[in-house]
């Protein structure tokens, strides 16, 4: 089972303006954990002091190890990180950073949330980390794997038994079964590459989530609750290192909305996985164990477990505590 | 209105059509005349004939034509849904939308028949300049003998079929709901799982088709007239087959669908086939048609040939004439199966097209660009094997009908053994291959060219 690690600092980010604009950087080896390509997948970590909002210098220039070493260090897996990750849109004066120099890990068992406004790149920063977009300058690692200089077939395999997402909306084949929904990704590749679901964990999560008397439904005869679930367990059921779930209730009315995050966050200790949601809601940010705030394609600030209440709060002063 | 693909092949289709409408009865009309200047002028039958068998062709080419426009336009109108939800949520009507659609398909029909008349009186004139320079059977016929004002009467059909098509294409219009254009609905996508409809006149044309078909296996037992009976039978049958084609298609479809693979890629294509089974159905119709009539006089004339010669023991009888009838008829079928090739295309294209979200989505949770192509080609075979073997199995049946009515009194045994040449299942089997590659080289392509996150925010 997975180790339970409430959250854990993000490394320092952006460098000082300037460096940020020069070409490709080689892979900045001076930052925190020895996780990256060659190494074991294990990175060292430290048990948070306490739940409640905590400040984390990201924008520091100098690496920092998060917590004073009081409690004591555990091994945690790294799914999914992102090395001084740069983002360039258009060119000269019309160029637009969408993601300016982030660094950030995400652990095995964590669910962590990525807010921020509309524009803010915290989109753009997920699709760099699941490989579905190439960052200008840095690096971007899966489970220990650099996705630079993959071919498309190679990522499109990565993305199929080693990912799982969720969206807003839109997420399921309207001319596929509930259960050929959640078998998809058996479908994409041939041979060898197949991602194959874990039958056991599937039926598991599909009793969870009360799918099971749905299984033969049309996507269209289903709520939205129910699409979500149904992509939860699509997402979750090939066991996966990291699911990326994009605005997972924006489209949800209130109810079906918390429902959908209570299954994500009891979902992302038992699932060996991590969970990296993007959201802009409050209320779905305050089921992570782990609050990274995106402003101007930078990490400007980072916190602990929150209620929605402080979270909301925390996003109107645009990421101040 | 924007020009797309769509409109695109409704214009292709209607200047093929119209070049067929004044070609065939041009040289059909030529051909008349030269016969009646040679030495079986009083042969008037033959005439009769010729008239008779150029004017089904032309009905069956300007109803094809008309059943791949109003496909066009049902595609067309599908990948404007959202375009038109924002116009009537703004407030245009129903009838406002679909009279814009009705007027596209009347300037298309009246471009594309312009075209094809100039084309083919073009083409004309070269045929009979050609035939003059080799002392062909057209030999001192002049051009102009050829047309007079009922020349245009098909034209002017065909142009009307186009609008109409146009009309019924535009039906989507009443899904396109203004609240779609606010984007929080889920919109149900249109035509999917719409089931096809059939008409009592076309249920009794099909059973009364198949009667006389059948009687005329019971009477050709008896007299070779049968055959009179059973071409009437066959032409009834046919235009019931046309009227439920949406019935008749998805339902023979479905039983093909069951013996090929539908694992992994194939499971996608199969889905995608059975899901529109209206649109699928009038998508493959052309092609369908043209197999089974391409069939047909294939397995007539070689079930012919081989019974003459058993009757005749060993002797060659009559396959000159077999020869000519088949050039005859594969030419007559040619313009129809190029119609019909060109809207089963259109169809597998404009369908990826409004599918892009879902082909996107697939390739964001783990299809490579190439596997998603080759979804798009397996689609595209499935279609065209489908279409390919009902038509085949049909043309078989009706071919050898034909010729057991024909031979049956005349045979010692009354029985014809169907036969057909051992080169044409592969050769049918290369056309199908062709028809997909076709079909599939667009919109293969097109699913490679974005990203799939662009892709699937785009659409």
């Amino acid at each position: 089972m997975s180790i339970r690690i409430p959250f854990f600092s993000s490394t320092p980010a952006s460098p000082p303006p300037g460096t940020s604009t020069a070409p490709r950087q080689p892979m900045a080896m001076q930052m925190m954990v020895p996780m990256t390509a060659t190494g074991p997948l294990f990175a060292t970590s430290v048990a948070p002091p306490a739940p409640g909002p905590t400040s984390v210098a990201t924008q520091s220039a100098a690496p920092t190890s998060g917590w004073a070493a009081t409690t004591p260090r555990q091994q945690v897996r790294i799914v999914a990180e992102a090395q001084q990750v740069s983002r360039v849109y258009g060119q000269g004066e019309a160029a637009v950073r969408a993601v300016d120099g982030i660094s950030v890990a995400f652990m095995q068992g964590e669910l962590a949330a990525i807010v921020g406004p509309s524009g803010s790149g915290k989109s753009t920063l997920m699709h760099l980390l699941a490989g579905l977009d190439q960052p200008t300058s840095g690096a971007t690692f899966l489970d220990g794997m650099p996705l630079a200089g993959r071919h498309e077939a190679e990522l499109a395999e990565l993305r199929r038994t080693r990912m799982g997402f969720v969206f807003q909306s839109f997420n399921l084949l309207p001319g596929l079964t509930v259960l050929e929904n959640i078998r998809l990704p058996e479908t994409l590749g041939t041979g060898a590459t197949t991602a194959t679901n874990d039958r056991a964990w599937e039926g598991e999560l599909i009793a969870r989530l009360g799918l099971l008397g749905l299984l033969e439904r049309m996507p269209h005869q289903l709520s939205g609750g129910q699409q979500q679930r149904v992509a939860i367990v699509r997402a979750l059921a090939h066991r996966p290192a990291v699911v990326f779930a994009d605005e997972p209730t924006g489209n949800l009315d209130v109810v079906s909305g918390a429902e959908v995050l209570k299954v994500l966050s009891s979902l992302a200790h038992d699932a060996g996985c991590g969970i990296v949601i993007v959201t802009h809601d409050a209320a779905a940010a305050s089921v992570a164990d782990r609050i990274l705030y995106v402003r101007d394609g930078r990490v400007v600030q980072e916190i602990g477990r929150s209620s929605a209440e402080e979270i909301a709060h925390f996003l109107v002063r645009g990421g101040a505590l | 209105m924007k020009r797309d693909s769509g409109t695109l092949t409704a214009c292709v289709v209607i200047a093929l059509s119209a070049a067929y409408a004044i070609i065939l009865p041009a040289i059909t009309r030529l051909m008349g005349t030269a016969i009646m200047g040679s030495e079986y002028g009083d042969n008037t039958s033959v005439q009769l004939v010729l008239g008779m068998l150029s004017f089904s062709f032309l009905i069956l080419a300007v109803v094809v034509a008309t059943v791949v426009v109003t496909n066009a336009y049902v595609l067309v109108t599908a990948t404007r849904t959202r375009e038109i939800a924002l116009r009537r949520l703004l407030g245009s009507s129903v009838r406002n939308e679909r009279q814009r659609i009705a007027r596209d398909g009347l300037i298309t029909g009246i471009v594309g028949a312009a075209i094809g008349v100039v084309g083919g009186v073009a083409l004309s004139a070269i045929v009979v300049a050609l035939n003059n320079g080799a002392g062909g059977a057209l030999e001192g016929v002049q051009l102009r003998e050829a047309f007079n004002p009922f020349t245009l009467v098909p034209v002017v059909a065909l142009i009307a079929c186009a609008c109409a098509a146009a009309w019924r294409g535009s039906q989507g219009v009443l899904d396109a709901h203004p609240i779609g254009a606010l984007g929080a609905a889920t919109m149900r996508e249109a035509g999917a799982d719409e089931v096809g409809t059939m008409g009592p006149l076309a249920w009794l044309a099909l059973a009364g088709g198949t009667g006389l078909l059948l009687m005329s296996l019971v009477l050709g037992l008896q007299t070779p007239y049968a055959l009179l009976i059973g071409l009437l039978g066959g032409v009834i049958g046919t235009y019931g087959f046309i009227a439920g084609a949406t019935v008749i298609l998805p339902w023979a479809f479905r039983i093909i669908d069951r013996l090929l693979p539908r694992r992994g890629y194939a499971l996608h294509a199969s889905r995608n086939m059975l899901r529109y089974p209206v649109r699928t159905a009038r998508a493959s119709l052309g092609v369908t048609i043209s197999v089974a009539l391409l069939t047909m006089f294939v397995v007539a004339t070689s079930s012919f040939e081989r019974a003459m010669y058993r009757e005749y023991e060993g002797v060659a009888v009559g396959t000159e004439l077999t020869r000519d009838v088949l050039v005859v008829a594969a030419a007559l079928i040619s313009i129809t199966a190029a119609i019909s090739v060109l809207g089963l295309a259109t169809t597998v294209n404009l369908g990826t097209r409004l599918r892009a979200r879902e082909i996107a989505l697939t390739r964001v949770l783990g299809m490579s660009s190439h596997a998603a192509s080759r979804v798009v080609l397996h689609e595209s075979a499935r279609l065209a094997v489908s279409a390919t073997a009902v038509g085949f199995i049909v043309g078989s049946i009706l071919g050898w009908i034909g010729v057991q009515a024909t031979l049956a009194s005349t045979l010692d045994n009354s029985l014809v053994v169907p036969s057909m040449p051992l080169m044409y299942p592969p050769l049918l089997l290369l056309i199908t291959a062709t028809i997909t590659i076709i079909a599939a080289v667009v919109p293969s392509r097109r699913t490679l060219r974005d990203s799939p996150m662009a892709a699937y925010a785009n659409t």
